[in-house]
């Protein structure tokens, strides 16, 4: 599956803006996490079409053939019932006054114009969404929501899966169903998917990739155990520059200073580092997933200007 | 009650049926553009669906009238497709109500659309629903209280004309009588009885009306088994 997919352009609201520039690589499921606010799922609605004032280029590419799908001096290009964009939203979105039957076949129904649709009643069953057919959507419960909603997106045959906290209503035993049944689904479809969660629990069983956001901007982006080394919330929020992962080549006690040598790509902070900045730096578990904060720490007396 | 009070009341209700089921697919496309529109003109197109709201019907009548009528370019128009004139006849009278009705049946639509949670719309696009699709799939099964409300008050409003009928339509037996007309005109032969017995019918109709709107808009909405 070639798969790869750019945004770049800026959102502004009032009170915030997302302002975002990547260019992913989504032959394997990328993850997005950061702080509430960040922009997660404003980033997934500008991928979607979703957020009409976005005049930034959105650009994808699916089995090899390219679409833009936005444009900044021409707007939303392709209309969001266009894009098949499979959107499953945090807070489910089930059609109020139908049941859950009635959800599903809306999205079947409109699937069958892309193709057949296969495999319903074993995703039903594996969902655990059998018993629940003929409840209306707005008597379940959050969790038996949220499974509706994977499996009614799942059902509309989409070409780029959208995920926003797909799992976050479901305990735990539910999620593990959820995330074995989803990682089979995507390797058996093939379908890309960008996957937002809080938890880099659930980020590392799912996706290989991941970025993290906070204050609209994405501010860390590598492998998902690295990432989540790096990253709390408390961090991110405070980090105002980047995170970056890195592999550890040796790391030596000499009179009780460690010495690390990592292996790092070059970026424009670190051109900018020198003998006794201050960086900061945590060390996961196992230790090789090292990582630093790049942008200096400031110094004392620049912590005082401030 | 004799046979021109009785066909006075089938008139009125083949009036108030007809005007019924011609505004609601007149006014559903209208009523979803004024939710929808971000035009400036938007304002205008309200203000002039409101105005029967706030303009004596004589007004209203008295235009349709000045613009309908034969000699006028629309009046002529139409006697030239049609071979009958628009004024003093039941079709000028369905005209008329459409217009005197419009905001009855627009603005419960426009209410029911804007309940439509804008959540629910871009689920369904995300599903592959075009606008057109998440109108009829979507918005209209969401809104049928609204059709309900606005096809009862528009039936009762109608029933209830008198201005605009008596401007446009006058007092012809089998053609523009209707109840209103009939009722006015027994009282000014002091034929009270027939007055008393028509305007008390009228009296029953216009509160069930209304009793059966206010039940409607409280009720639960059914739920649509897949």
């Amino acid at each position: 599956m070639s798969a790869r997919l750019l945004v770049d352009g800026r959102l502004a609201r009032s009170g915030s803006s997302i302002d975002v520039s990547v260019d992913l690589d989504l032959s394997n499921p990328i993850g997005v996490s950061g702080p509430t606010g960040a922009g997660k799922t404003t980033l997934l609605r500008m991928i979607a079409g979703l957020e009409p004032d976005f005049g930034g280029r959105v650009e994808v590419t699916l089995d090899g053939q390219q679409e833009i799908w936005s444009e900044p001096s021409r707007g939303n290009l392709v209309p969001v019932h266009r894009r098949h964009v499979g959107f499953v939203f945090q807070d489910s979105r089930l059609f109020p006054g139908r049941t859950v039957q009635a959800n599903l076949d809306y999205a079947i129904q409109r699937a069958r114009a892309v193709g057949p649709v296969q495999d319903v009643d074993s995703m039903i069953r594996a969902l655990k969404i059998e018993s629940l057919l003929n409840q209306p959507a707005e008597l379940l419960s959050g969790g038996e929501r949220q499974r509706v909603a994977i499996a009614r997106t799942l059902l509309s045959k989409p070409k780029l899966l959208l995920m926003d906290e797909p799992m976050a209503a479901n305990d735990n035993a539910h999620r593990d169903a959820l995330i074995a049944y989803l990682s089979d689904w995507l390797e058996k479809h093939k379908i890309p998917m960008i996957y937002v969660s809080h938890s880099f629990a659930e980020l590392r069983r799912i996706v290989p990739q991941c970025l993290v956001m906070a204050r609209g901007r994405v501010v860390a982006q590598g492998g998902a155990a690295e990432v989540s080394i790096l990253s709390n919330e408390t961090a991110v929020e405070d980090a105002g520059g980047f995170f970056h992962a890195a592999t550890v080549l040796s790391a030596d006690t000499v009179k009780g200073v460690l010495t690390v040598q990592v292996s790092l790509e070059e970026t424009d902070s670190l051109k900018r580092m020198a003998a006794g900045d201050r960086v900061g730096f945590r060390v996961g578990e196992p230790a090789s997933d090292f990582g630093a904060l790049l942008q200096p720490e400031p110094n004392e007396n620049e912590r005082e200007s401030d | 009650m004799t046979t021109s009070d009785l066909q006075a009341i089938w008139l009125t209700a083949l009036l108030a049926g007809t005007t019924t089921v011609l505004l609601v697919p007149l006014a559903t496309p209208l009523a979803w553009w004024l939710v929808r529109s971000t035009s400036s003109a938007r304002p205008v197109v309200e203000a002039a669906v409101a105005l029967p709201l706030v303009l004596p019907p004589t007004v209203l009548g008295f235009y349709l009238l000045v613009i309908l009528n034969p000699t006028a370019p629309v009046g002529a128009f139409w006697v030239s497709i049609t071979g009958q004139s628009l004024t003093f006849s039941f079709s000028g009278l369905v005209l008329a109500s459409i217009l005197y009705s419009l905001p009855f049946m627009v603005q419960p639509l426009a209410t029911a659309f804007r309940s439509v949670p804008q959540e629910m719309l871009e689920a369904a696009s995300t599903l592959g629903a075009s606008p057109r699709d998440e109108l009829i799939s979507v918005v209209l099964p969401a809104a049928r209280r609204g059709f309900l409300t606005g096809s009862v008050l528009t039936f009762a409003h109608t029933v209830g004309e008198f201005g605009v009928v008596l401007m446009m339509g006058g007092n012809i037996p089998g053609e523009t009588r209707v109840l209103s007309i009939a009722i006015y005109e027994h009282v000014e032969t002091l034929n009270y009885e027939s007055a008393h017995a028509m305007a008390l019918g009228l009296l029953v109709f216009s509160f069930v009306s209304l009793w059966a709107v206010y039940c409607l808009t409280s009720q639960r909405v059914e739920v649509v088994r897949g």
